[in-house]
This record gives C-alpha cells, sequence and structure tokens, in this order.
C-alpha cells in the first residue's frame, strides 16, 4: 500500500504540467458560457395532472402526442412532426408514453433519446395503474388506437387525430389557427 | 430456461387442453432484441402442468421481425393449431422497394401431439399489425379465424376465414364487417369469434362508425352473408363510459359476452346472454370489478358451465361462473 501511495506521489511529482495544462484552456465568463441542453427526464403523468401538463404554455399552441413502445406507426408518426415542427417552431411538443412509467422509464428513455425530438420536449408516461384513467384525461373521445395526437391551439381548443398524419393535416390546423388568432 | 415473453393483454400467452385433458398446451410470443420482433413459442405437459417440455419455435422462418401475437386452438381431433401476425412479406416488400400495407397472418399445424409443427402457411396478406386473433371451432369441428383485416385503402375491418388442418386444402378469406374504419394506426383491439351449431358466425369487435367509438355485435351467416345489423352491444346508458375488449362464447344454444366497462374511476367487466342465437339479449349485468390494472376478459366453458376468467392488478385473479343470477 505505501509503495502504491510512494508512486502515486512520484508521479504527481512529475507532472506539473497538468494542473497548468488545463490552466490554460481559455474559459468564458459564467455569462458567456452556453447553458448546457439537457432534455426535460422523463416524467410520471396522472390523470388529475393533465390540466397542469397542458397548461405549462399558456397562449401558445402546442401538440400532444401520444405514443408507446409497443406501436408500430409511433416512431413514424414522430418523425414526421419533428420535421414538421422545425418549421414551426413556436408549437410545443409534449410526448405522452401510455407505458407504464413505472415497468419501462430506461427503455422509454432509450427510445426517446433516438426520435431527434426538439430540445425542451415534455416527456411524460402512464403512471396510472389503469392507463384508459389518463387516455379519458388526454383524450375523451380515442378508446386506444395509437398514435393518438392532440393539436391543441393558443386559446385551448383541441383536434384529435388517430393513426399517422400528413403534413397537409397540420398545415390545416396551423392556417386555422391563425385565422382564429 | 427462463425467456423472455410478450405480456400486454392483447398479446399474453395462450392455454389449451388436448380432447382428452391429458396434455396442456401453451404458446407464447418472445421478443427479440429489435422493436417489434418476436418468435412464436410452444410448449406442453402431460402431467398436468408440473413439468413442461423444452420450448419450441412454432415457425420455420428464423427472421429477427414481427412473429407475435400468437392465438392457440386444439380441434376435436387433437391437431393443434397456431395463428400469429407475421412481417416477413412486409419487409420481402419493403425490401424490393415495393408498397405493403400491414402485416399478413400465418397458422402452423401439429398433428403430432405438439411434437412438432408442420411448414407454416399464410392466411392472408394485409392484416393488422397488433390486434390479437380470434380462434373458434364450428359445429364441424373444423377452426375458424377472425382477425382485423387492412382493406384498400387502409380500411381495418374484420376478415374471417376456415383454416384447414390439410396443408392441399384453400384457404378462402372473406369480409366479415363492414365498419370502413380508415385509420393507420395501432387500435390494438383485436375480434372475438363464437360459431354455433347452425354454422351462424357471431363476432364482437372494436370499430369507428360514423365517428363513434364503440364494440360491435354482428353475425355472419354459414354462406358468409350478414345476417342482421351491427349492435353496438354495451351502450349502458350510462353517460361517459366506454367500452372494450370484448369476449364472445357459444355453450350449447346459449351466447355470452362479456366485456370491460371504464366508468373514470373503476374498471367493471359486464355481461349479457342470449338464448335465441343473438337475436335478442339479456340486460348488462356487472359481474366484477377493480380500481386498478386488469387483463381482458375470458369466457370459458366447462361442459355447459361458463365463466369469466379475469386477472387484476389489486384484486388477484377472478374466476366466476357467468349465470349465478339467470338460474
Amino acid at each position: 500500500m505505501t509503495r502504491v501511495f510512494l508512486l502515486l506521489i512520484a508521479l504527481w511529482l512529475c507532472c506539473p504540467a497538468w494542473p497548468a495544462a488545463q490552466a490554460a484552456q481559455p474559459q468564458l465568463p459564467p455569462q458567456l458560457q452556453l447553458p448546457q441542453l439537457q432534455p426535460p427526464q422523463l416524467q410520471p403523468l396522472y390523470a388529475a395532472d393533465v390540466g397542469h401538463m397542458l397548461a405549462q404554455t399558456p397562449g401558445k399552441p402546442q401538440i400532444v402526442e401520444i405514443w408507446s413502445l409497443d406501436c408500430s406507426y409511433c416512431r413514424e408518426n414522430v418523425e414526421r412532426i419533428v420535421a414538421w415542427q422545425t418549421k414551426h417552431p413556436d408549437v410545443r411538443l409534449t410526448m405522452v408514453a401510455m407505458d407504464s412509467f413505472d415497468d419501462n422509464a430506461p427503455m422509454l428513455e432509450q427510445v426517446l433519446a433516438t426520435m431527434q425530438l426538439p430540445p425542451h420536449t415534455a416527456r411524460h408516461a402512464n403512471a396510472e395503474a389503469i392507463p384508459d384513467k389518463l387516455r379519458r384525461a388526454l383524450d375523451t373521445s380515442v378508446r386506444g388506437e395509437l398514435p393518438r395526437t392532440l393539436l391543441i391551439d393558443a386559446r385551448g381548443t383541441r383536434q384529435g387525430e388517430s393513426g399517422l398524419l400528413s403534413p397537409d393535416v397540420l398545415d390545416r390546423w396551423r392556417r386555422q389557427r391563425a385565422d382564429r388568432e | 430456461m427462463p425467456e423472455p415473453i410478450y405480456t400486454s393483454a392483447e398479446n399474453r400467452p395462450k392455454i389449451a387442453a388436448s380432447p382428452d385433458a391429458r396434455t396442456l398446451y401453451v404458446t407464447w410470443s418472445m421478443p427479440l432484441e429489435r422493436p417489434y420482433s418476436g418468435m412464436v413459442r410452444f410448449a406442453r405437459s402431460t402431467d398436468g402442468g408440473a413439468t413442461w417440455t423444452v420450448p419450441i419455435t412454432v415457425h420455420h422462418d428464423r427472421q429477427s421481425i414481427t412473429h407475435r401475437f400468437d392465438a392457440l386452438i386444439v380441434d376435436r381431433q387433437g391437431p393443434i393449431f397456431v395463428a400469429w401476425i407475421d412481417r416477413r412479406d412486409a419487409v420481402a416488400a419493403k425490401q424490393a422497394g415495393q408498397p405493403y400495407d400491414g402485416s399478413a397472418i400465418y397458422y402452423a399445424v401439429s398433428s403430432d401431439g405438439g411434437r412438432s409443427f408442420a411448414t407454416e402457411r399464410k392466411i392472408v396478406d394485409h392484416t393488422c399489425e397488433c390486434c390479437q386473433i380470434a380462434l373458434a371451432l364450428d359445429g364441424e369441428g373444423r377452426v375458424q379465424a377472425l382477425w382485423r383485416n387492412v382493406f384498400p385503402v387502409q380500411i381495418r375491418d374484420h376478415a374471417l376465414a376456415v383454416l384447414p388442418a390439410d396443408a392441399g386444402d384453400s384457404i378462402a378469406p372473406l369480409r366479415a364487417t363492414f365498419s370502413t374504419w380508415h385509420v393507420e394506426a395501432c387500435p390494438e383491439h383485436g375480434p372475438a369469434l363464437a360459431v354455433t351449431h347452425d354454422g351462424m358466425r357471431h363476432m364482437a369487435w372494436f370499430s369507428v362508425v360514423n365517428g363513434r367509438a364503440d364494440v360491435y355485435y354482428s353475425r355472419l351467416d354459414a354462406n358468409g352473408k350478414p345476417d342482421g345489423e351491427r349492435w353496438a352491444f354495451a351502450a349502458t346508458g350510462s353517460a361517459g363510459t366506454q367500452a372494450s375488449h370484448a369476449a364472445l362464447l357459444a355453450s350449447g344454444s346459449t351466447l355470452w359476452l362479456a366485456w370491460k366497462d371504464f366508468d373514470g374511476d373503476t374498471m367493471r367487466i359486464l355481461v349479457r346472454r342470449s338464448d335465441d342465437g343473438g337475436r335478442h339479449w339479456s340486460a348488462p349485468r356487472e359481474l366484477a370489478q377493480t380500481a386498478g390494472g386488469s387483463d381482458n376478459p375470458q369466457l370459458i366453458d366447462d361442459a355447459g358451465r361458463v365463466y369469466l376468467s379475469w386477472r387484476t392488478q389489486y384484486d388477484g385473479y377472478m374466476l366466476l361462473p357467468t349465470d349465478e343470477e339467470w338460474k
């Protein structure tokens, strides 16, 4: 043990340039440093919290994408929405997975990380023992088909769409929204 | 050696017994690494479930693609039928740069008590990717299958076919429901099927008709013609309840329907019965409820005694006779 300690001391003495090299790197003052862009963490979502989730950006349009790991259409639909959203960055995107948060959080995080989502996309997963409870809080007119997309304008008016979305649907929604506002 | 299995209500393991009840059979879908991929697996027990054979893969195709949503039934002579959703044709079409809607369904038959399965046959192209397949025996002992099909263009109605045990016999699918629901989505909501001795096919299925999402009952006669109108059988008069995932059983001359009914807080199982071939039905009766997660309901016939089989997260497993109050 003593030998190991002495060896470490010797290495430290032989390498005085290490801390100096670190110090030599240019450091921006804190006010000029870019913030680390960490995506929001996946959060459990209860039916009772849906209203709060939707009220995060009052007065702004948003898309809530309801998906699941086992839904083969869902990832393609997310690709389409993300491609459309890059031209409409004022529209907030929220992802809600119907898979159980408790059972699937690591896998959901992994799949979400591959989706090229806008950096501030909110990410949620079902925390209700009865998934129908959350589904109903999100959208009373859907019975489980996925993907389900909620298009919510700045006034809070909701439009639900099941299945793969064409850009036309999103463009039409945006035009109607602009007419109303 | 333990292996992973798909466990969703729509894609849960299945169990059946040989006609002499001496052998039990189970199938399940085993996930692979790639998303949506899986193998249909099979094992049997000849000692009442105490020990099981080493699982075998039912299909000869070994690609790491979808072979999932297995369905299992044993005909009266003993052959074992396993059907499943299969992605091989969609994959081949994609590789060839050709369009292909949905998946396909295949089936395989074992005529040696589950020791082996004959090479699988395709039932049909263009089916829903994520809805369970319903299998039922008809009065002649034949196996009939009902599944959610993808009709042009992306119409998700149901189709039905007799599955021959003999690979030389042709398969002739026919359209079974006519809701014309257009959607490119995963409903995860497969149909239920029962066949009565007059050859009538009784079907319970989920769809969206004229903008209304509901569970429906309809009949198809022995010649493949619709008999009567579809009926939204779960309408209970309670505002705001949602019905789903029906089971359907023919026991002698009686038909039974069971389904999930969610009122916003509680999941209930409701049942109806018909004693005149599905033309008239009793009022819905609540058989069970739970405040937590639950499987889809199943109906089981034990020599004329019908039971609801239902697994719940908080209230355990329930095996309840359906006919207590009707006696």
